[in-house]
């Protein structure tokens, strides 16, 4: 629908993309990736939290200086056409990769959990017509399917009291029993749970209230840290530090605990709905993709969407591993995603050299 | 030729489809043996004797089929055992695990216990318990009057106020308790006597190997140590001397509606302190004595008889633990949320048997019936 | 010349004709009575006259199937009769002339009931409304139907539908624009809408989707509605259908557009959402909880009936392990029987049910339900005792049959059961994942779903907060200050703010 840069996002619609973005497939083994700080791991999102509002600065600093421009036009207006493509590419491979590692992560997790003797394929295939389907929409699409994802998962954070009540609150203290190392091991292994508020990069001008857009995204970070930080007070208190380091999806297990008299198992129906938190993290990933594509041909056509689906659908059934696959995710995503969140900061002195310290309206 | 294309496109569209078929036609509910009760029984130290009880369903009678097979692991006798089934096998609908005392005491329990909790398949609120003599013998029981084994087995082993004197342990529950590093895990004991089944004890456990028992008395005592807020109702009997010299026997049947312990450690790691403050709240349900409840100095002195003895009770207990070297009430856990550094299992024991008791008891009766 | 070219060349013809208007259509040379005899060869039903008045020579024309005869004689024969040759026109008072060389516009008054009169000495041709048919009388509301308020609806003339919302609306600002379309029948069609109320831009809109309409003819307004949406190939109705005045008068003073077709008793809202279509007028005829209540069991109902057959399937094949023991002894037992594997089974169940609902609608009423009863109860029962289907299966597919009736839109009931069979055949592949799956597809499909180019899952997406207070809840009427966002009204609030 709205193709053309209109400026179609309003303030909630910001909040609900930059949330549902970062809330995702890493969430399912957050406390996991979490362990090495053991029972202290529940105030690292905060940690995290702190560190991802002190990246956005740059960035956003960055979209004021271009408030029509994504990041793809910056690097061509700021690298000039040749380098600025190159960048481009990278991007868009990111992007593809961050699709591949949503996808993959939660069909993993489908399959062993859910349809046990099934092959990844089909379950795959729908994920991704569904993902195309909504990315064809527009990024108001994917914005508003945000906030429709954001309701109806949201009350799933009511389950988390059947684990609260069976575990021991107490297991928090001490509440800093740990050494910079393993907070810096914990860093590194969980940011990749916070990915997502970079995307912020590219539908920017989008943003209808663009003075007050700074603000809007801290608001979708910090509700994401709230959450992050109450499904770990109930990880600490229902799980011991051993099945936090061995247990690869604690979630899941959270989801177990959840006793109803009509319904047992309800991970079944939890993992299930969670296909709507992957389609909000893949097809915003998607839309980058293809909104670079489409700057570096000048031109809209469908085939630019198809193009990143299928790499990221051939990636994951592909001929590769499933170590080389998630040495790929695990390792090159994150620092491609390090790269890309860090690379304002030196755009930003490039433009000052270029352009001279003041904002400009291009 | 757009169209000619289009046509051809879905024409190998919806014959890929077909594919498809062979997943609508997978086996549903019916040609599943959903397995209710396993139990576990000693062999040798690599064997196992693996017994599964599966329900047939039926219209009017429930009847049960048993199978029984020895095998190193449990997968490996899931794989035998699906050979001897007319249906396909499957542990979605696993209720309990009953283990042989023998096994329990000379193998340990944490190998088969891992190995089903890795099973995405099991649940996580699947009831473990210790039984007397051999898990098949009671399996393969006859029950007078009652309902088909695993039915009857889960209902009884599923948590209720009356029977709460030991931990109901699920496979996370006993996972949590066995690597916790503050506890030692407990279980339900199970015997078998006169075609019935009864909760006889708590089996105690350090790490994965049972290595005794404790009474139900104690067990209540324990589960109120834990925090459990509803606890079975408790009988006290006090001895008095009347003026006459005669001696009389007060029997007193304690229902708590709500029990309230805080556990706090003091002192430093050389000599911890352990206070335990124990709130209880609760009604008289059987009073024989002849003390006038409405009078409020002989209620009293109930009260503070009460308090006594749950007091001398809970140190003489305590203390015991404490000489064996066991831990089923988690005490560790609150010395442990004041130790800095790294915290094991060792630590914690050492320290635990350091550590000096200060149990405080309060009890509040709210009531006593409609009798004065 | 290829197919595509000569439509393309008809196309044109026709847009050409609009552009230029009846009045310079194509110049003929001076009418005679003869060339209206010509141009209705074999219209049996045509009456040509020719009588001598007051020495005069009148030729008349009608159509003896659209006029009532006695009424000609009465208001047009006996007046000039009367009149003794002076002016006709002041004789005939409803008279109106016509232009000498304008056939198609004689030639459309004719057909439409229209008595044409030639007066050849005075070079004057005159036409007189004298249109009188019968028609059907104003009857309760089938598809539709409310225990209170009031009971009329549509019927098939525009002149008596307008006139039920006049009687309703008024106020000089209620506009009706009229239209002709269908390039050979002619239909005649009504944009209705409060002009200090309903937005401008949504008013230009529905004209222009309007004229971009050439289609032979209408025989109902679901057709037409269907060339206006915005997204026809969707299974979802995109503007709201009904065949009630009352709510009709509620959407013109929420500020939608209402249009009508002659001929066809329902009346097209636009723009409307996906929750409208789970709301009656009779929302606020109950008091405010009741309606809360009943618009939620709507609602859910909606969830629960895609939901329920599908997650029937999806348990018994992929996750048995979500039974509880008691249930899962009730179904195995019931399923020991059966067959077919659930999908199957739940299909052939489905698919009976529609059987039975589309024999119901087909069969005369006094047999139509003994043999519903028979069908539901006999084939009911019979296939759960022979063993060809779960009992439980049964309860299910009537439970999720009957909600699927709950919505007052039959459109989106309809909608819904298509959507349901989606489900099954998910839940059949691919379990538990496969019905999140189709569900998240289908909130997507709907949230990019637009009525007249308004979101379609306003207010799910909210444009502004005090929708919610006519949304799933409807709150008291105090609480209802504001014109729905949707329909971007000029007047914003529906009464003064601040003052109670």
């Amino acid at each position: 629908m709205d193709r053309g840069r209109i400026h179609s996002l309003n303030p909630i619609l910001v909040i609900g993309l930059i949330m549902n973005t970062m809330v995702g497939v890493n969430l399912l083994g957050l406390a996991h990736h979490a362990s090495k700080m053991g029972y202290n791991l529940w105030w690292s999102p905060i940690l995290l939290g702190c560190i991802v509002s002190l990246t956005l600065f740059p960035m956003m600093a960055l979209c004021r200086r271009y408030p029509e421009d994504n990041l793809f036009r910056i690097h061509e207006k700021l690298l000039g056409k040749w380098l600025g493509r190159c960048f481009n590419i990278l991007i868009i491979v990111y992007a593809i990769l961050n699709v591949s590692t949503a996808n993959e992560g939660y069909i993993r997790l489908v399959q062993t959990s859910m349809l046990s003797n099934q092959t990844a394929t089909l379950p795959l295939l729908g994920l991704t017509l569904t993902m195309v389907y909504i990315t064809n929409g527009g990024i108001k699409l994917i914005a508003r399917f945000c906030l429709l994802t954001f309701f109806f998962t949201g009350w799933m954070v009511f389950l988390l009291q059947y684990g609260f009540q069976k575990g021991g609150f107490t297991h928090i203290f001490p509440l800093f029993n740990t050494d910079w190392r393993s907070i810096a091991e914990t860093v590194h292994n969980s940011y990749a749970s916070m990915l997502g508020y970079e995307l912020v990069l590219f539908f920017y001008p989008y943003i209808q209230e663009k003075n007050k857009a700074h603000k809007h995204v801290l608001i979708g970070i910090w509700i994401v840290v709230l959450l992050y930080v109450m499904i770990l007070i109930t990880s600490v208190a229902y799980f011991s530090e051993w099945q936090m380091d061995n247990l690869i999806y604690p979630i899941l297990n959270l989801f177990k605990a959840v006793e109803l008299s009509f319904l047992e198992r309800i991970e079944n129906l939890g993992i299930g709905l969670w296909v709507f938190l992957i389609l909000s993290t893949s097809t915003g990933y998607l839309w980058v993709a293809r909104t670079g594509l489409e700057e570096m041909a000048e031109k809209t056509r469908l085939w630019h969407l198809l193009l990143p689906t299928i790499i990221s659908f051939l990636f994951i059934v592909g001929p590769l591993s499933v170590e080389k696959q998630r040495y790929i995710y695990d390792k090159v995503t994150v620092y491609i995603a390090y790269g890309l969140i860090l690379w304002p900061i030196f755009l930003l002195l490039l433009h000052s050299l270029r352009f001279g310290r003041g904002e400009r309206v291009s | 030729m757009k169209r000619v294309s289009w046509f051809i496109v879905t024409v190998i569209l919806l014959l890929s489809l077909c594919g498809c078929g062979g997943e609508l036609e997978r086996p549903a509910l019916e040609d599943m043996a959903m397995i209710g009760v396993m139990g576990f029984d000693y062999v040798d130290r690599e064997k196992i004797n693996v017994t599964v009880s599966v329900p047939v369903p039926a219209r009017n009678k429930e009847t049960t089929q048993v199978y029984s097979t020895n095998a190193s692991m449990t997968s490996e006798a899931m794989l035998n055992l699906a050979t001897k089934a007319d249906r396909t096998m499957s542990l979605s609908q696993l209720r309990v695990i009953l283990f042989s005392e023998e096994y329990a005491r000379k193998v340990g329990i944490g190998k088969v216990i891992l190995d089903l909790y890795r099973n995405p398949i099991v649940g996580e609120n699947v009831y473990i318990a210790v039984v007397q003599g051999k898990a098949k013998d009671v399996i393969k029981g006859t029950y007078n009057h009652r309902p088909e084994i695993n039915t009857y087995l889960n209902s009884l082993l599923r948590p209720r106020v009356e029977t709460a004197f030991s931990s109901f342990a699920t496979i996370h529950d006993f996972v949590f308790m066995m690597t916790s590093n503050t506890m030692d895990p407990n279980l339900p004991y199970l015997i078998h006597v006169n075609g019935e089944i009864q909760i006889f004890k708590a089996a105690l456990f350090r790490v994965d190997r049972m290595i005794g028992f404790y009474s139900q008395r104690e067990g209540k005592m324990v589960q109120g140590f834990l925090g459990r807020e509803r606890l079975p109702r408790m009988s006290f009997e006090f001895q008095h001397v009347t003026k006459t010299g005669k001696k009389q026997t007060e029997r007193v049947v304690f229902d708590f509606v709500r029990a309230k312990t805080k556990v706090r450690s003091e002192g430093s790691l050389k000599k911890p302190v352990i206070h335990i403050d124990l709130r209880v709240r609760g009604m008289l349900v059987g009073y024989s004595g002849s003390k006038d409840l409405e009078k409020r100095a002989q209620f009293r002195t109930l009260v503070q008889e009460l308090e006594k003895r749950i007091k001398k009770e809970s140190m003489e207990m305590l203390l015991r633990f404490q000489k064996q070297g066991v831990d089923p009430a988690q005490l560790e856990e609150s010395i442990r949320q004041k130790y800095h550094g790294k915290w094991t299992r060792e630590t914690g024991l050492a320290l635990y048997k350091k550590a000096k008791f200060n149990v405080k008891v309060h009890v509040d009766i709210v009531g006593f019936g409609t009798l004065k | 010349m290829k197919p595509t070219e000569w439509w393309r060349a008809q196309v044109e013809a026709i847009r050409e004709k609009r552009r230029i208007g009846s009045v310079q259509a194509r110049r003929s040379e001076q009418i005679t009575p003869d060339m209206v005899k010509q141009c209705m060869q074999n219209v049996d039903d045509l009456s040509s006259l020719s009588l001598k008045m007051n020495d005069e020579e009148v030729h008349v024309f009608f159509l003896d199937t659209l006029v009532d005869v006695s009424q000609i004689y009465e208001n047009v024969f006996l007046p000039l009769q009367r009149s003794d040759g002076r002016d006709p026109m002041q004789a005939l008072p409803f008279s109106q002339e016509c232009l000498l060389d304008d056939m198609e516009t004689l030639m459309s008054n004719l057909l439409r009931g229209h008595t044409i009169l030639f007066f050849l000495e005075r070079d004057l041709i005159l036409h007189v409304n004298t249109f009188q048919v019968p028609h059907r009388s104003i009857t309760k509301s089938e598809t539709e139907a409310t225990v209170l308020g009031p009971q009329d609806s549509f019927v098939e003339m525009l002149e008596i539908n307008l006139s039920l919302l006049r009687r309703r609306l008024a106020t000089p600002h209620l506009k009706v624009s009229s239209y002709t379309i269908g390039t050979e029948a002619q239909n005649k069609i009504a944009i209705i809408y409060l002009d200090n109320i309903a937005n401008a831009e949504n008013v230009e809109r529905v004209k222009k989707r309007l004229d971009n309409v050439i289609y032979p003819g209408f025989v109902g307004m679901p057709v037409l509605k269907q060339m206006l949406e915005d997204k026809p190939y969707s299974p979802f109705p995109q503007f709201g259908l009904t065949g009630r005045p009352d709510n009709a008068t509620a959407a013109l003073l929420d500020g939608r557009i209402v249009i009508m077709l002659n001929g066809s008793p329902d009346a097209a809202i636009c723009p409307t959402s996906f929750l409208e279509m789970f709301s009656s007028p009779e929302d606020f005829y109950n008091r405010w909880s009741t309606a809360s209540l009943l618009r939620m069991i709507r609602f859910f109902g909606l969830f629960i009936t895609i939901m329920l057959t599908s997650s029937y399937v999806s348990v018994l094949t992929y996750h048995p392990e979500m039974l509880p023991p008691a249930l899962l002894t009730i179904l195995s037992e019931s399923r020991s029987r059966v067959p077919f594997p659930p999908v199957i089974e739940v299909l052939i169940i489905e698919l009976v049910i529609e059987i039975l609902r589309e024999a119901g609608i087909r069969m005369p009423t006094k047999i139509g339900q003994t043999i519903g009863i028979v069908g539901g109860i006999v084939i009911g029962t019979a296939s759960v005792q022979a063993g060809l289907a779960s009992n439980i299966l049964i309860v299910l597919v009537s439970v999720s049959a009957l909600l699927s009736f709950v919505p007052p839109n039959f459109l989106m009931s309809n909608a819904i059961r298509l959507v349901r069979y989606g489900f099954i055949l998910m839940a059949g592949l691919l379990g538990m994942y496969g019905q999140m799956l189709a569900l998240a597809f289908l909130f997507a499909h709907l949230l990019n779903l637009t009525s007249l180019g308004t979101p379609y899952m306003a207010p799910g997406v909210p444009r502004q907060w005090t929708d919610l207070m006519n949304s799933l809840v409807r709150a008291p009427l105090k609480f209802i200050v504001n014109r729905n966002r949707m329909s971007r009204a000029k007047q914003k609030h529906v009464r003064p703010v601040g003052e109670d």
